[in-house]
């Protein structure tokens, strides 16, 4: 009995003393400090993206979503985003200014979007330029109304509705109603049910042949069924009500533009996540490019760690490659492959909202939100599984055990793990002479203990933490400008610059 | 008496109606919840206790007794210097994007949780009514 409990006793302890421990290195406070630093942009909430045009041009997002663009210190609001959907730790993210700038004034950037792509629900900002489309100008017009009324629909669908519906529209029928019919009938995703399913069928049907009727005498009871056709739908589907949408879900989108003085114009979504969820936790999300010009992007895996990290099928808790042009490049290591979301480039990750491309390895580096005790730096290789969470260092922020495995075959270690967990945002190399001792130093934003980390890699390992920057907010982002300096964007202040005295 | 028979019937259906519409307390505790863990337990923690000195407590919190403020700071968010059981906090709150029901929910969570309890129950209305 007595060693029973000494057995239990020195278990509990030496469990909580691990809990307890720090990772190696630990982080050390320099005594001197030979460097200050300077707001260069003030009055930021929640500055998750940055990304400079020149030394003097930037672009920064507010989570809430506002994008700015700060000129020789000047700070202007840029208009034409899309809706963002703000939710939990979803909202505008990252963004970032495309390799080819000079030439085509493009920029790309991430945000939370309720839009459904999976169920082709989704914003046409682009009209529909397919010549076929506009065989008559009725068909135009009707088209025009439908935008008018449905800023969320998705080029396919208006095919299709056309496809469906082109002799209605030519002989004068309401485009709005026939529409609404077509995507009661069409577009039902939440309903399981099959009775229901064919009420809404029957009902349409019940409509459609009083309308083609075109009987007086039938038009009480067309109001009648009408009316019990949106009491379903309002039930159900993701109309507008009484002209508010009632949000789905959302998941993170990428979306590329053309930047011209203060307005985004030509905006295009060129990837979405599926599927919607009301979920708050796990957008991601970072974008940064490699030296062959591809964009690399990531995506949390949106609260539901069960389904999606591992499911290369699924999105979420994954990272992304694709060319400027939106498309997938053939060397993905998913490219043809069935059933699988071919542009993902590395999948089993939690939430990376720090990425960098190392310029001297030509390797992609994440930071990743662990749970508690188990945040990470990874470095990306292409096919690879980061292990989340069949395999992790931490456990659940409540305490209990998410799996009692640290590494398996097939699945990557990271290359570092903070215990206790930073919370780790952005993160960039210095790669300048600006700061002599800092060169090829990494520099990771703590949220939790808001301060700026910086880590020495020797061979892959780190061997040196430093705390750079102490008790100055949460930090979210940091970035290596054009000019070698570090910046580094701090919640509820602004932009720091660092600099070296 | 006919007037008074009407009126009595409009009366019952009247009460009827708002019994199948108005959302349960314990289905809102239970949505208000999971919720809670969604959006708020990541700073307030899940006992409500929040850290001292950086994230409020909810548990036996007296901004609480505020209830308009409390709707007014999750449907907009809160921002600068308050003052939580006697302890200074200041900080941002950003708005978590919850629609009025959620935010409904929630509250009653909040407020019936870790040793708070109030009769009132907030509904979907009264959230959509409080203003900025």
């Amino acid at each position: 009995m007595k060693n029973t409990f000494l057995t239990i006793a020195t278990l509990t302890a030496s469990i909580l003393s691990c809990s307890a421990q720090e990772n190696l290195p630990k982080v050390q406070t320099p005594d001197k400090k030979n460097y200050s630093y300077k707001i260069i942009v003030d009055s930021l909430d929640i500055p998750w993206g940055m990304s400079f045009i020149n030394e003097n041009d930037l672009l920064v997002t507010e989570k809430s979503g506002i994008l700015y663009r700060i000129r020789n210190g000047n700070k202007k609001r840029v208009k034409g985003l899309p809706p963002v959907y703000v939710r939990g730790q979803g909202g505008l993210l990252d963004i970032a200014v495309s390799p080819h700038y000079e030439e085509t004034k493009e920029i790309f950037f991430t945000m939370s979007s309720e839009i459904d792509t999976f169920n082709k629900i989704s914003l046409v900002s682009d009209s529909v330029s397919d010549e076929n489309f506009f065989n008559s100008e009725l068909i135009k017009k009707g088209i025009e109304l439908i935008r008018e009324e449905y800023p969320f629909v998705f080029n396919e669908t208006l095919k299709d509705f056309i496809e469906t519906f082109k002799d209605e529209l030519n002989n004068g029928f309401d485009p709005i109603e026939k529409f609404q019919l077509f995507l009661d009938v069409n577009y039902y995703p939440d309903i399981k049910d099959q009775n229901v399913l064919n009420q809404i069928s029957e009902l349409s049907n019940r409509i459609k042949k009083i309308e083609i009727s075109n009987d007086i005498n039938l038009y009480e009871e067309e109001k009648k069924l009408k009316s019990k056709l949106r009491s379903i739908q309002k039930k159900y589907s993701f109309l507008p009500q009484n002209g508010k949408r009632k949000a789905k879900g959302g998941h993170t989108a990428l979306y590329r533009a053309t930047l011209v003085d203060l307005e985004l114009k030509d905006l295009k979504m060129i990837y979405k996540g599926d599927f919607n969820t009301k979920k708050g936790q796990h957008w991601g999300s970072r974008i940064v490019f490699d030296d062959d010009n591809y964009l690399y992007f990531t995506i949390g895996d949106r609260g539901n760690r069960d389904v999606n990290p591992q499911d290369i099928s699924r999105d979420g808790g994954k990272v992304y490659r694709l060319n400027l042009d939106g498309s997938i490049p053939n060397d993905n290591p998913f490219f043809g492959k069935g059933n699988v979301r071919e542009a993902i480039y590395s999948y089993g990750h939690r939430n990376p909202q720090g990425m960098v491309f190392n310029k001297k390895t030509k390797r992609i580096w994440t930071s990743e939100h662990g749970p508690k005790g188990g945040d990470e730096i990874n470095i990306i290789k292409p096919g690879k599984n980061y292990g989340w969470p069949i395999i992790t260092y931490g456990i659940n922020y409540s305490g209990t055990i998410i799996t009692n495995k640290t590494s398996m075959n097939g699945m990557e270690q990271p290359l570092y793990y903070w215990v206790p967990s930073i919370a780790p945002s952005g993160m960039a190399f210095s790669t300048s002479n600006v700061y002599p001792k800092w060169k090829n130093s990494l520099f990771v934003g703590s949220l939790k203990f808001e301060y700026l980390e910086r880590l020495e890699i020797k061979k892959e390992k780190v061997i040196k933490r430093e705390k750079v920057l102490e008790s100055i907010g949460r930090v979210r982002n940091v970035k290596e400008g054009p000019d070698g300096y570090l910046y580094v964007a701090v919640e509820g202040n602004g932009i720091l610059k660092i600099i070296p005295n | 008496m006919k007037f008074f028979v009407t009126f009595y019937f409009i009366f019952i259906f009247n009460i009827c109606l708002s019994l199948f519409t108005k959302k349960p307390l314990q289905e809102s505790l239970l949505d208000g919840q999971e919720i809670y863990k969604d959006f708020c337990a990541q700073c307030h923690l899940e006992d409500g206790k929040g850290v001292k000195g950086i994230y409020p407590p909810l548990a036996k919190s007296d901004f609480l007794k505020d209830i308009n403020r409390t709707i007014s700071s999750i449907k907009y968010g809160l921002k600068g210097p308050i003052i939580v059981n006697g302890e200074k906090y200041n900080s941002i709150m950003v708005s978590q994007g919850l629609d009025d029901e959620e935010i409904s929910d929630v509250v009653n969570y909040i407020l019936n949780s870790w040793g708070n309890s109030t009769k009132q129950l907030i509904t979907e209305e009264i959230v959509n009514s409080i203003e900025k």
